[in-house]
């Protein structure tokens, strides 16, 4: 028997005797998971339900927990698992699975049909006496049959492509008829849009409310066997009153006649539909003084103003000097309309006045961000911020060594920087975010650190006097230094000892304390969203307004017959006039109608509303819906009537989609400074140059940071048109000679008179590696020789793209050669992609066939010292080309010639010779010569604290 | 035809990504992301190719039976075996495949990537040579690299491990710039060449 | 054969036994090579301490790691656990990888092991798997509120409800953000965590990148690093002479070997907790073998290369 039939044949007694040990050690999974209990998760809106049951042991070597849900007991759908690291188990002692919010349902890569869950014998039972065989299926299938009976059973959001919903749905008609409680019969017919499944993005489900739902839970082992089912566990869900509030805050400004509320959110505040704010006076009687529903969706507020006129027109007798009497509280109401309040017991307000309250932002600037593609708007503000990160003292505490960084914006962008402690100045030309100082105070006592900006002058200027200051102190015991963070005691003695310099502490210790919330409203709200958090430091904003992708509609009806799922067929229009609210327009030419004459039954609603109320206000309101929907369809908006007036749906829907996209994306913004406990001022909302207050981000056509590389490339393309002309009229390109290329001659012909193959390994990369190009025109130009001296050679490769292309190259080199009979397709072969094995193969090749020549002309990893070193022990002459650095040292020890870098690059027009491509070297070097003269330049200029030559390079 | 063909896709593509680099706009990253998507699904094809390349170099040499065509016999029942478990049960945690990847395939490559530590020291033995001044100069700096790596280098003086800081920060550094240097320009010479049709050999070598 | 010939064609295969045993031998009777301490380990472990026993301060730990890099980097896990448990610092741990999930519930388990009095969710939090999209979203989300960002534990109970929670919100009340990776080391924390919240960052990487931490604890982005072996060695070294001892950290103590061999006895330490510096031991006999090697194999060249001389003179 020869070697490697032993080998096969151990190999397979190995595999069968491993996998039988490996099996015979596991326990049977034969006991189901215990313990499953299903309750409602508190607090939310009645969609979540918490599993919880108790682990397997961990001699079980369970791999993973996977839990199945279904609407009724008899059959349950796979919707997730937990998995688990059989080696360590679990460590606790129950095991939980939260099943809330929205949870994928069903998309286009759901399995076609029903299929029951695999690794169920029928045999198995759980306690209950049920097989998992019976009611265990995997994921929902995308088989309407199956999933479509189930959509009612839940909340549904669908998930769909902007422009599927826009240019692909199909319009119907689905008419009800129901008996009214009088007995008369009502029909009522809607217009929907439907779309196919693998049109939808995704569905997503949520619980409904006090209905039934089934778990099962059931574990898989090392050898993936799944235990018997648990026990089927129902459950139901309970839409909770919101949570208490951890923090909630009232500040009475006297002078301003206002009060500031503000608290924390609760953690489902997606429930939240509105908060009232309450007064309670001397008596405890409770007042509602402030009512606001909060922007939909999920843009709950976390704060409030309310004057005291607006609080005495709901308590008479209201009294600003009472104010000390005064309690409040705060309720939050949810969508099922209970209450909440955040306090036990209301609080008194904190009664001061606006002088309490920091500046507000200065210079508060909203732009379009440049050099995008039309997804960001710039905010920036306030004057630029000096951070110190790190100090610390060399060991003879003769040298301090400050770690510093800077937060600027455009309007203030730091060109050089003064740092002052202890009255010793440096300044920063170059901004490398490190300051050496030497010591001549006393390290053990605190210190000020003082920084003063020179900016690039963007219209407006710096003021003179404007300085960031830190102190810090020397910790002996924890040997480093502190930052704007002493203790209670350093302070005590700082009071006493330096009151100067406490008040500079104090000052900032105030400063830190109040950052920045941004906030936005586009067209389709009335209330300010709040989308980011700023820290104190922070100067700059770039916020994402990203390009409408999706559009979100709820509970789709499924249609059987053409196999569609039907949603809403309308789409928000901005007001006309800049109100709120906005309009939903029909999507379909033929639904106008329809849509109109519900307009009218709505007006004729409000007009009822009207008659039977009294209420100033809400008259009032409801008058202006009325204009608004007349408006509407008297075709008054100017693209309402456009869109009316098209031909076709789809170019109705382009104009509407258009709309709908710009007002979605436009934006005005303010800015609210606050400490978090009700103390903050606003700047008014940003009003551009032009009287405008709402931006819409603008797409740019070209990238203003990339002019340096645009030019570089430009004049790159020059000097190569003026070479390759020059080397075309027949003047000779001097070009260095290397040494390696000029070798390869050489080692070809020790092959052929050696009479054994050459190996030829075009690097481990991709086709997309610019190395593994040039690794393969080398390769064209060897194979060619090779060809000519009738000389093997063999080119193992280990990308799949490469492999025609090399066995395209080296045919065309033998067809060059005049030799298309020598060729061989095999001598250009696959290996594997595995990197390691990949060099046991090229390994086993260079022993075996004993190639006299090595070529290793690409990207290579790790991999190369195992290659050359190979090579070497085989007695091969070996050359190398690669620009991984990191690589270079092993091909230099171990190779015989190395071709670094460029070189690589450069080989295949020495080997060449045309003139087109000696052209583009000696155009490459002159190009490397200009780089080389302005890193020289830059280095000199900036040393002598000149740094606008390096300012003109964008830094990367 | 042949040569033109792909020679024109590779130069309107080619500009079309400069432009891209230069011109930020929506139509331009939505160009770019589709694109990318297509190159995704070509990947997959290829894999055919390297399977069938395998097969035949294999095929060919247990038919002829060449030297050593036993290996390829192993090579090939490797594959097949491979492959099925992997269609038949899968590749999640706790499959057959999963099984032969973890005893087979991960102790061999960290056999072989180990074995880098053997071949360092016979390669510093056998070709680590002070032929010249520059070698010896790599080779100095070589030994106090290593020495300031470990804690000998602390014992013997404080120096070697703030000289080999040095080394490491200041000269090794700056090569590696000035090579990266020279790679970026190579790099961009040979997109360039490539982009104008001069280079073509990728295309299969020769003339049109 | 003459010596300078025997010399320059040794055996390879004589070489391969060399670093076989210098490998080997160290690793299974260690030789408790000293141990010296570098400013980037020291600092980590300061600011790391700096948590003991307060209330409300937390270790953010980051298992950034494959199987691949367990060698090098599951002994620093263990080593900042054990200085946590020890100095009862909090800790919070998470993963975006799945085996790096994996890696922190086994280093949990092992160095739990020897703390009956540590509970989970009162003096540790493991915040379990998260999918690598998730992470930017996480990391934002964390320096406004942290039970927000990720919801749940490992367990799936709601960390809102947690004790550990308590004092706990965001950014402001985490110490240290620690990634152990094998990686590009911290950069999404020192871009995002860092720049836009000022949370400090600490890392823990392999060797081969720990070059590339340079510019950053230059700039004091980072407040400190492991750097592969050498790094986990001295961090293991701190933890066994201060936290073990009960000892405020002192940079005087931590440098003089003298002093810190009088501490404890290597060989009563439990031997997960001195991975790193057998390791280390191992790591330095194959430096000093393979100089050795370079130094040998030179002078057989020397010696061959002057008989060839010699040669022609003649």
């Amino acid at each position: 028997m020869k070697i490697y039939m032993k080998i096969l044949f151990l190999l397979t007694i190995l595999f069968f005797l491993f996998s039988g040990i490996v099996s015979a050690k596991l326990l049977p999974n034969d006991e189901p998971v215990t313990g499953l209990t299903v309750e409602d998760l508190p607090y939310d809106d009645g969609g979540g339900l918490i599993l919880s049951w108790n682990p397997l042991p961990k001699e079980k070597k369970i791999i993973e927990y996977r839990i199945y849900r279904g609407v009724t007991p008899d059959s349950l759908f796979y919707i997730g698992k937990i998995p688990v690291d059989p080696k360590t188990g679990i460590i606790g002692d129950t095991m939980r699975y939260v099943d809330q919010s929205w949870v994928f349902f069903v998309d286009a890569t759901s399995p076609a049909k029903q299929r029951r869950e695999k690794g169920q014998r029928k045999e198995e039972k759980n306690a209950q006496g049920i097989s998992g065989y019976d009611v265990l299926y995997r994921r929902m299938p995308r088989d309407m049959k199956v999933y479509g009976p189930i959509l009612k059973e839940y909340r549904i959001l669908t998930v769909i492509p902007l422009k599927k919903y826009v240019y692909k749905t199909r319009m119907r008609e689905f008419t009800e008829v129901d008996t009214t409680e009088e007995g008369e019969i009502d029909t009522t017919s809607t217009i929907k849009a439907g779309l196919k499944l693998e049109q939808f993005r995704y569905l997503y489900t949520k619980h409904i409310v006090g209905k039934d739902y089934y778990y099962a839970i059931q574990a898989l082992n090392l050898t993936r066997r799944a235990s018997p089912i648990s026990e089927i566990v129902s459950g139901r869900t309970i839409d909770n009153p919101p949570e208490k509030l951890k923090e909630f805050y009232a500040v009475a400004y006297t002078d301003a006649e206002k009060m500031h509320f503000e608290w924390t959110l609760p953690t489902f505040a997606e429930d939240q539909k509105q908060f009232n704010i309450y007064l309670y006076d001397e008596n405890g009687e409770k007042y509602g003084i402030f009512t606001r529903a909060d922007a939909y969706p999920y843009t709950p507020q976390t704060n409030a103003i309310v004057t005291f006129d607006s609080i005495a027109v709901k308590f008479p007798a209201f009294n600003p000097a009472n104010m000390k009497w005064y309690k409040f509280n705060i309720g939050e109401i949810d969508r099922k309309n209970q209450e909440t309040l955040a306090k036990d017991s209301p609080i008194p307000a904190e009664i001061t006045t606006t002088a309490i309250l920091p500046d507000p932002p200065k210079y508060f600037t909203v732009e379009d961000n440049p050099n995008d593609k039309g997804d960001q708007i710039r905010i920036y503000f306030d004057e630029s911020f000096l951070g110190i990160s790190k100090m610390h003292y060399n060991d003879e505490f003769t040298k301090l060594n400050v770690n510093y960084f800077i937060k600027d914006n455009y309007l203030f962008k730091v060109r050089k920087l003064t740092l002052n402690i202890n009255g010793n100045e440096k300044t920063e030309y170059v901004l490398d975010d490190r300051v050496k100082f030497k010591v001549n105070w006393d390290p053990n006592k605190p210190m000020l650190i003082t920084a003063t900006f020179k900016c690039r002058n963007k219209g407006e200027k710096l003021p003179e006097d404007y300085s960031i200051s830190h102190i810090f102190i020397y910790d002996k015991n924890m040997e480093f230094v502190r930052v704007d963070n002493l203790t209670e005691s350093e302070l005590n003695d700082l009071q006493i000892n330096d009151p100067e310099m406490y008040k500079v502490y104090i000052k900032y210790k105030e400063f830190e304390k109040y950052n920045y919330q941004v906030y936005k409203i586009n067209k389709f709200s009335d209330v300010y969203r709040f989308p980011k958090l700023l820290s104190y430091m922070e100067r700059e904003y770039l916020d994402r307004v990203g390009y409408e992708t999706v559009e979100f509609r709820g509970d789709p009806r499924f249609q059987l017959d053409d196999k569609r799922l039907y949603v809403n067929s309308y789409l928000g229009i901005e007001n006309w006039k800049d109100e709120y609210p906005f309009y939903t327009m029909a999507i379909y030419l033929e639904q106008l109608e329809k849509n109109n004459e519900e307009i009218r039954d709505e007006i004729a609603k409000f007009q009822k509303e009207i008659d039977e109320t009294t209420d100033e206000e809400k008259i009032d309101s409801l008058n202006t819906l009325i204009q608004d929907y007349t408006d509407l369809i008297e075709d008054k908006p100017p693209i309402v009537k456009l869109a009316n007036q098209q031909k076709t749906d789809k170019a109705r829907m382009k104009i509407l989609n258009n709309a709908h996209c710009t007002a979605k994306r436009t934006f005005n913004y303010f800015i609210r400074k606050t400490d978090g406990k009700g103390h903050y001022v606003d700047t008014p909302v940003y009003t551009q140059p032009d009287g405008e207050q709402y931006l819409f981000p603008v797409s740019n056509w070209f990238n203003n940071n990339e002019i340096i590389t645009l030019i570089a490339v430009l004049l790159f393309a020059i000097l190569v048109y003026f070479m390759v002309k020059l080397a075309k009229k027949g003047k000779k390109l001097y070009i260095r000679p290397i040494a390696g290329i000029e070798e390869i001659d050489n080692a070809l012909g020790r092959a052929t008179e050696m009479g054994r193959p050459i190996l030829f390994v075009p690097g481990l990369s991709s086709i997309s590696d610019v190395a593994t190009l040039a690794g393969l025109a080398i390769l064209s130009k060897v194979a060619k020789k090779a060809a000519e001296y009738d000389t093997k050679i063999l080119v193992p490769i280990r990308d799949f793209i490469v492999l025609p292309i090399a066995q395209e190259i080296v045919k065309e080199a033998h067809y060059e050669a005049g030799r298309p009979d020598t060729y061989d397709k095999n001598s250009v072969f696959f290996i594997t992609t595995a990197q390691f094995a990949f060099v046991s193969g090229v390994n086993g090749i260079m022993i075996r066939e004993k190639t006299a020549t090595n070529f290793y002309m690409g990207m290579f990893w790790a991999e190369s010292l195992l290659m050359t070193e190979t090579g070497s022990m085989t007695g091969a002459i070996q050359i190398a080309g690669t620009d991984a650095i990191t690589q270079l040292p092993f091909f230099i020890t171990t190779c015989d010639y190395t071709l670094i870098g460029e070189e690589l690059y450069a080989a295949s027009a020495y080997l060449s010779k045309q003139p087109l491509i000696l052209g583009t070297l000696k155009a490459q070097d002159y190009i490397k010569l200009l780089i080389v003269i302005s890193v020289v330049l830059g280095t000199l200029v900036s040393t002598v604290h000149l740094t606008f030559f390096m300012n003109w390079f964008p830094a990367k | 035809m042949k040569r033109t063909i792909p020679l024109l896709i590779v130069m309107t593509l080619g500009f079309l990504f400069v432009l891209h680099v230069f011109i930020p706009s929506k139509e331009s990253v939505e160009f770019f992301d589709w694109f990318m998507k297509w190159i995704k699904v070509i990947g997959p094809f290829a894999i055919i190719l390297g399977i069938g390349s395998l097969l035949m170099v294999h095929g060919n040499k247990i038919k002829r039976k060449a030297p050593n065509w036993g290996y390829s016999i192993v090579t090939i029942v490797a594959l097949v075996i491979t492959t099925l478990t992997g269609f038949i049960w899968g590749i999640q945690e706790g499959t057959p495949y999963m099984w032969i990847f973890k005893n087979f395939n991960v102790p061999l490559g960290a056999t072989m990537f180990s074995l880098l530590a053997f071949y360092i020291a016979s390669a510093a033995y056998k070709a680590f040579r002070a032929r010249s001044i520059e070698a010896t100069v790599l080779l100095a700096a070589a030994i106090i690299v290593m020495l300031g790596r470990v804690s000998i280098g602390q014992a013997i003086t404080h120096w070697i491990p703030d000289i080999t800081e040095w080394i490491l920060n200041v000269p090794n550094l700056a090569a590696k710039r000035g090579i990266m240097l020279g790679v970026g320009l190579g790099m961009t010479a040979t997109s360039l060449k490539i982009m104008l049709g001069i280079e073509r050999t990728y295309l299969g070598g020769g003339k049109d | 054969m003459k010596f300078s010939e025997t010399i320059q064609k040794l055996d390879r295969r004589y070489i391969y036994i060399i670093v076989a045993l210098a490998v080997i031998l160290p690793l299974v009777f260690p030789l408790g090579f000293q141990t010296y301490m570098t400013t980037p380990v020291e600092n980590l472990y300061v600011h790391i301490d700096e948590a003991a026993r307060k209330d409300n301060k937390v270790i953010l730990l980051d298992f950034a790691q494959a199987p691949s890099t367990l060698p090098e980097l599951y002994p620093m896990d263990i080593a900042i656990l054990r200085h946590c448990f020890l100095r009862d610092i909090k800790v919070f741990t998470i993963s975006y990888f799945p085996q790096g999930a994996a890696i922190m519930e086994m280093a949990l388990a092992e160095v739990k092991e020897d703390f009956p009095e540590i509970k989970p969710n009162v003096d540790y939090c493991n915040f379990g798997y998260r999918t690598w999209g998730m992470r930017l979203p996480i990391i934002l989300g964390m320096g406004d509120d942290i039970a927000k960002a990720v919801e749940t534990n490992s367990e799936g109970a709601m960390l809102e409800n947690l004790p550990i929670m308590k004092n706990i919100k965001n950014y402001d009340n985490i110490q240290v953000i620690v990634e152990i990776t094998g990686s590009t080391a911290g950069l999404t924390y020192i871009t995002y965590a860092r720049g836009k919240f000022g949370a400090d960052v600490g890392v823990g990487v392999t060797a081969v990148s720990a070059a590339d931490l340079y510019p950053y604890l230059q700039t004091g982005q980072l407040v400190g690093s492991l750097g592969g072996l050498k790094g986990a060695a001295e961090y293991e070294e701190l933890v066994e002479t201060f936290a073990v001892q009960d000892i405020e950290f002192s940079k005087k103590n931590a440098r003089d070997t003298k002093w810190r061999s009088n501490q404890f006895k290597l060989s009563e330490v439990p031997y997960k907790y001195k991975k790193a510096r057998i390791g280390m031991d191992a790591q330095a006999v194959v430096h000093v073998l393979i100089i050795l090697f370079i130094i040998v194999g030179n002078i057989g060249y020397f010696l061959d290369k002057r008989k060839t001389k010699q040669k022609y003179v003649k």
